[in-house]
């Protein structure tokens, strides 16, 4: 009945044309195919490894680990002096840059950004590259006392024109090792050591990671998965 | 419920009450439906009665805007926004990036200056501690020092020195620099205008000028003052607070002939007397005197004092006292003199209450016991001649040189600070004012209500006003000119101790907004090039103190005193007995309520009241947030038919009458009293405005403190009274089950024990005997390995704390908690992780009080982790109950299995948030919802170390693991380096944010592990017991029992002085 005239209405017209009955495969191919794409593609689009590594800002000032770190073969921490004692590995004060180059390459026009914050006291504005969330309290120190290098987490900095995130630096890129330290930890004599192997010491990274958790007394694994060791 | 009917509910449950009970407000010891319908609420912080008045439609539109701004934050490809790091140009010595650093400065209140610690965080202060060397400070922090870091980074704070042209403003004035109607200066435009506009007024003598200056005790200030005083020999200089100290010293002025300072050696003493003062929670030098009392206070050694407390409304010092007598404000003069009397200090007495004659001839005869073991104090409040009376009577006992003494009082000026002010308002009526300096303070909110600053001028007669302050409040608004204070944690001062113990105050951070310090505004007036408060301070540590040399110039700030610099002590001579007369005060004839005055427990005299935290911080007897309430006694109240939150006029004579303010029936209060906390009402600041009623609308120049003969009625109005001492309760079916397996949980020793000394020295352990910790097997399996390498602890002395709230603060401060507003408290939405639980025991009107601080307990069996469902909560090795903000989803099952209540869900981002937001018109709650970031002035006051939590997000009390991890990271990379023997946390050297601020050391944290340390010491004291035990959640928080000092017969004897009567 239709509402509005009271008549009989002609049951045609609710029904569906022949050919939608070839639509339905079709549909339901679309289906499955985007119920495994979505999540696919949220998995890898949205996976710190995508969204992360290799993150590249341009930064302020054109410093060059490639040449400090690799050709002049400086010490990580020249600049980053409070690596071994506080959570930051500081980023250097200008004056640091100064001590070399207010004679060495004190012209170049590429360091016309260090001059001026020298001169006006100004900052230097350097981009955040390795950037954990604020709920994290990543602390450098506890890591370079206990035997973790520099580039078992940052990379081949020695070889960075440009610095960019190497590692994914998520949960469970931090668990690989919180769950098996002995898989990456090495002499503290080779911290800063970029080209460092196990294998330069003839025993194999297990053997010598277990013998040095031992004699750095690194907290069992099940204390370092605990929540607070990093969340506070 | 009609207040009879509710009278009658209370009758009938009168014997529980007397049988020992404890319980938590009158509502809930009379169970009204009220409180029956609130407990039956499983969530009464999300009542769905607030949503079932929103329409499918509204419901459908709000769900698709959440889901469009839910898709708009997905946006944006990286993760979180770019950040920048900006190192120092050039190095700083000592400097670590985000390592904290410690300053020693001071917080000065009223003329007395505490030592404390600041916290520095990559050069931005982000907390207030407790000075150790500091001998008032003694490490522990007042919550005013501590709520002051709120207010450096307040936005409400004064930006640029403002000039407004009003009818009033002089000739001289129009030729500032482009002074339009209202123009915002800088500084360097203020100190020309003020140079040229003081060295006019210079030429004739500073006739007609006046200064108005809040009581300061800097050398550095005083010695400005001369010199001002001799460049302006005609200008007057008045010195004004609100809560003054007048009596006190026009007490010692009667009994020795000059003003002296009372000190205190409470430590020495075994009976301590105070009438009406409140030396444990407002008097200047209360960490001192609470540290000093709890020394008196160990139950196990010989000596154990007695503390004997005379008020009419609670005091913090009230609830400590081991009896508390009740009395009318103006029946203390008469109760000194029989005191007296009985002592044998002077013949005759008037004549007492027959009950209240027997405590008193108790009380001498203790005192006599006691001999110079004994003290006597009286408090501001008291009239003159109940001081003399104290000090003869102190004399009197010997107790001289042993529980007190005198030195000299800094602050004494020529007139008393009523009578200045006095002055000051006639000075401005007659029209002799030409111009006026307000160094700080608001004379216009909380000046006597009869006296009234008329800053306007007269015809003919322009002032210009100079208003110095924090804020523009309701003076500077008034005032011409209004430049913005340098905060204390931004200037250089000095100051002084209550005892005289000089410190220098060093700023930690530059002016956030221009600020000029008080001694910098002096130096400027009188035409000094200005000198900065470095060089000023500097000056006169050299020439006052011998301060000389850079070596000792180093240490002075790195230790923030100067070693003995203390007033020496003063001989008396034999006090003089005031003559015995009738004074205004003691005259009630007229009948009538006895109204008491006394500075707010959050507000003080009202300059504190623009801070959130200090608002939201519940009273500590009261549990009042928000506003204050004429406090009046279960018996008045029914006698009027007056319920809580019921509005009332108290009038005092035609002129002075309080229009509506809301009552709330207060067990304790002397019945024909009324207490009215000053401090609220002001109409200026944006969190200050409309909270609470300014009571000083009735407080007159002769009744700074009490008045007598007012009457009341009843206004009709009902008013919402933001209480929190009735929240997290357990709900019914909870209570039903806790009642089945632990027995009544207001009945003695089910959470709070407390016995006699008398009885704890017999059997310390009796008290728990009618308890008994089950050994049932555990739940689940511990993580292996459990208790490695620390296991922490806590113990929470119920003997020793006093409630001052220290705790409830510095918990707030370190873990960035937030404050939520009146309407979401009204919702039992606060988010303190710390709260103190307030217990009355006994009969409605003479109750005792119990503080317990309550927060996680870190159950090693913990009821809220097995209801997680995502385990968001779980153990870590230590022994810590962790709660992981990022897993969390916000379910609330943990909340609702804890038995402690100790969990807070934040349902807004509240540090985003305005506590004030009006409400939304559909959900009748404020416009919480997200959105804004939060204001980055705020986020400079946060603490790096914390995570500062989301919207729905549960978090609680962490035993402060940031600060256990520090430590721990600290010794392990000493000992990596070989610097140290061991790579776990010596005892003492983890020390939580509330432990820290404790004056009284009630808390103690460390590792269990540890035989020797102090916590493990104090779980195995007789006195300590795990709350709700029987439930077999072995919590890791462990009390002492509260031991009284009361014999047979003082106990639950509670009398009050004079009859009364009212109409």
């Amino acid at each position: 009945m239709s509402i509005e005239t009271g008549q009989q209405v002609s049951p045609e017209r609710f029904r569906f044309p022949p050919w939608a009955n070839y639509l339905v495969p079709g549909l339901v191919i679309v289906a499955i195919g985007l119920l495994t794409y979505i999540p696919l593609a949220l998995g890898l689009f949205l996976s710190p490894k995508t969204t992360d590594v290799g993150y590249r800002p341009e930064q302020p000032v054109a410093f060059s680990h490639a040449m400090h770190a690799g050709q002049l073969q400086m010490d990580c921490r020249y600049c980053h002096s409070t690596v071994e004692s506080t959570a930051f590995a500081a980023i250097p004060a200008t004056k640091v840059c100064m001590n070399c180059h207010a004679s060495i390459g004190a012209d170049l026009p590429t360091l016309q950004a260090v001059r001026d914050s020298y001169s006006t006291g100004d900052p230097v504005s350097w981009k955040k590259i390795h950037d954990e969330p604020d709920f994290v309290f990543f602390n450098h120190s506890a890591h370079i006392n206990h035997g973790v290098g520099c580039a078992t987490c940052h990379g081949r900095i020695d070889e960075m024109e440009v610095v960019h995130q190497d590692k994914s630096l998520s949960m469970a890129w931090c668990l690989e090792c919180h769950r098996n330290p002995e898989q990456f930890l090495r002499p503290r004599s080779e911290i800063t050591n970029m080209q460092w192997d196990a294998s330069q010491t003839g025993k194999s990274q297990k053997e010598l990671g277990s013998q040095l958790a031992k004699e750095y007394e690194v907290h069992h694994s099940i204390f370092l998965t605990n929540c607070t060791a990093c969340h506070r | 419920m009609s207040p009879l009917e509710k009278k009658q509910s209370v009758d009938s449950l009168a014997d529980q009450a007397s049988a020992g009970r404890y319980w938590r407000s009158i509502d809930a010891l009379s169970r009204t439906p009220e409180f029956l319908a609130r407990m039956r609420e499983e969530f009464p912080e999300a009542r769905e009665r607030d949503l079932a008045g929103l329409g499918r439609r509204e419901f459908t539109k709000l769900m698709a805007a959440s889901l469009a701004l839910a898709g708009a934050t997905l946006s944006g490809c990286r993760r979180w926004p770019d950040q920048e790091i900006r190192p120092q140009s050039s190095t700083t010595e000592g400097f670590l990036p985000g390592v904290a650093e410690y300053f020693a400065t001071q917080f000065e209140l009223g003329g007395i200056a505490t030592g404390i610690l600041a916290k520095s965080m990559d050069g931005r202060p982000i907390k207030v501690e407790g000075n150790g060397q500091h001998p008032f400070s003694l490490g522990a922090a007042s919550v005013f020092a501590q709520a002051s870091i709120l207010e450096l980074y307040d936005p409400d704070r004064t930006r640029g020195y403002r000039y407004r042209k009003t009818a009033s403003s002089s000739a001289k004035d129009a030729n500032i620099r482009g002074a339009n109607n209202e123009t915002l200066y800088s500084r360097a435009d203020f100190e020309a205008a003020m140079t040229s506009h003081f060295a006019v007024l210079a030429k004739t003598n500073g006739r007609g000028l006046h200064v108005l200056a809040q009581p300061n005790c800097g050398p550095t200030f005083a010695g400005l003052r001369q010199q001002f005083q001799s460049a302006f020999p005609e200008a007057r200089w008045h010195v004004y607070q609100s809560l003054d100290r007048d009596e006190e010293l026009s007490g010692s002025n009667m009994a020795f002939g000059r003003p002296l300072r009372c000190q205190y050696h409470l430590q020495n003493a075994s009976t301590i007397v105070c009438l009406d003062a409140d030396l444990l929670g407002t008097h200047p030098g209360h960490l001192k005197w609470s540290r000093d009392w709890a020394a008196t206070r160990n139950p196990d050694s010989g000596k154990y004092s007695r503390l004997w407390m005379y008020e009419a409304g609670y005091s913090i010092t009230g609830a400590a006292a081991d009896v508390r007598q009740v009395v009318l404000p103006s029946a203390m003069i008469q109760l000194v003199r029989t005191i007296a009397a009985g002592l044998g200090v002077n013949a005759g007495h008037p004549e007492l209450a027959p009950a209240m004659q027997h405590r008193v001839d108790q009380l001498v005869g203790e005192l006599k016991g006691s001999g110079a073991h004994s003290l006597v104090t009286a408090g501001p409040s008291q009239p003159s001649e109940v001081h003399a009376w104290v000090h003869a009577i102190n004399q009197h006992l010997g107790s001289i040189g042993t529980t007190v003494s005198w030195t000299e009082e800094p602050l004494a000026e020529n007139k008393s600070s009523a009578e200045s002010f006095a002055e000051l308002a006639g000075a401005l009526r007659g029209g002799s004012v030409d111009t006026l300096l307000i160094l700080d303070g608001n004379p216009l909110y909380d000046g006597p209500a009869d006296l009234k600053l008329e800053l306007q001028g007269t015809q003919g007669r322009s002032i210009t006003s100079i208003h110095v302050g924090l804020f523009e409040n309701e003076t500077a608004q008034q005032c011409t000119w209004h430049a913005p204070l340098a905060h204390f944690l931004e200037s250089w001062g000095d100051g002084r101790a209550w005892d005289g113990t000089y410190g220098v105050q060093q700023p930690l951070i530059h002016p956030l907004f221009e600020g000029i310090s008080a001694i910098e505004m002096l130096s400027l007036a009188i035409g000094k090039p200005i000198a900065n408060g470095l060089e000023l301070v500097r000056a006169t540590a050299r020439e006052q103190f011998e301060v000389t040399e850079n070596d000792a110039w180093q240490q002075l700030l790195h230790d923030g005193v100067l070693a003995d610099s203390q007033f020496a002590t003063v001989n008396v001579p034999t006090a003089t007995l005031p003559a015995v007369t009738n004074f205004a005060n003691a005259d009630n004839s007229a009948g009538g309520f006895e109204i008491c005055f006394a500075g707010g427990y959050s507000t003080q005299d009202g300059r504190f009241a623009n801070n959130g935290w200090l608002q939201e911080l519940p009273d500590p007897l009261t549990k009042m947030t928000w506003g204050n309430a004429a406090l009046i006694s279960k018996q008045d109240a029914d006698a009027c038919k007056l319920d809580s939150g019921d509005g009332i006029l108290i009038r005092l004579s035609d002129d002075f009458q309080l229009s509506d303010i809301p009552v709330l029936i207060h067990p304790g209060q002397m019945p024909g009293t009324i207490s009215l906390a000053l401090g609220y009402g002001r109409t200026a600041g944006y969190i200050a405005q409309n909270v609470g009623t300014n009571v000083g609308a009735i407080r007159t120049v002769a009744n700074r403190y009490a008045a007598c003969g007012a009457s009341i009625s009843r206004t009709g109005k009902r008013h919402e009274l933001a209480c929190t001492q009735e929240h997290f309760l357990m709900d019914a079916v909870g209570a039903a089950g806790m009642k089945f397996r632990v027995g009544d949980p207001g009945g003695p020793g089910a959470l709070v024990r407390e016995t006699s000394l008398q009885k704890h020295r017999q059997n310390p352990s009796e008290v728990h005997s009618r308890f008994h910790s089950p050994k049932p097997a555990p739940m689940f399996d511990p993580p292996a390995p459990f208790n490695s390498p620390c296991k922490w602890g806590m113990s929470i002395d119920l003997n020793k704390c006093v409630g001052c709230n220290g705790c409830v603060i510095a918990c707030q401060s370190e873990n960035n908690v937030p404050i939520v507003g009146k309407a979401n408290v009204l919702r039992n939405r606060e988010m303190h992780w710390l709260r103190i639980d307030r217990y009355f025991k006994g009969e409605i009107d003479s109750p005792d009080v119990v503080h317990v601080p309550m927060a996680c307990a870190h159950c090693e069996s913990a009821p809220c982790e097995q209801v997680c469902p995502v385990a968001a909560t779980v153990h870590d090795t230590e022994g810590l109950n962790a709660m992981v903000y990022n897993r969390c989803v916000g379910t609330r099952y943990c909340a609702n299995n804890c038995p402690y209540k100790v969990r807070r869900f934040n349902y807004f981002d509240f540090h985003a948030s305005n506590p004030r937001a009006p409400a939304k018109p559909w959900l009748g709650v404020p416009d919480q919802q997200p959105g804004r970031e939060i204001k980055e002035l705020v986020q400079m006051g946060f603490n790096p170390d914390v995570s500062v939590r989301m919207r729905g997000v549960m978090e609680k009390c962490t035993y402060c693991v940031q600060r256990i991890s520090n430590a721990r990271i600290q010794a392990r990379n000493e000992y990596a380096n070989g610097d140290r023997s061991s790579p776990i946390p010596l005892d003492g050297e983890v020390v939580t944010a509330c432990q820290q601020a404790c004056p009284t050391g009630a808390i103690q944290f460390g590792d269990l592990n540890d035989s020797e340390s102090k916590i493990s010491q104090s779980h195995q004291d007789a006195r300590a017991y795990a709350m709700l035990e029987e439930l077999n959640i072995r919590p890791r928080t462990k009390y002492l029992t509260r031991v009284r000092n009361i014999s047979g017969e003082t106990a639950a004897i509670h009398v009050s002085a004079g009859d009364h009567e009212h109409t």
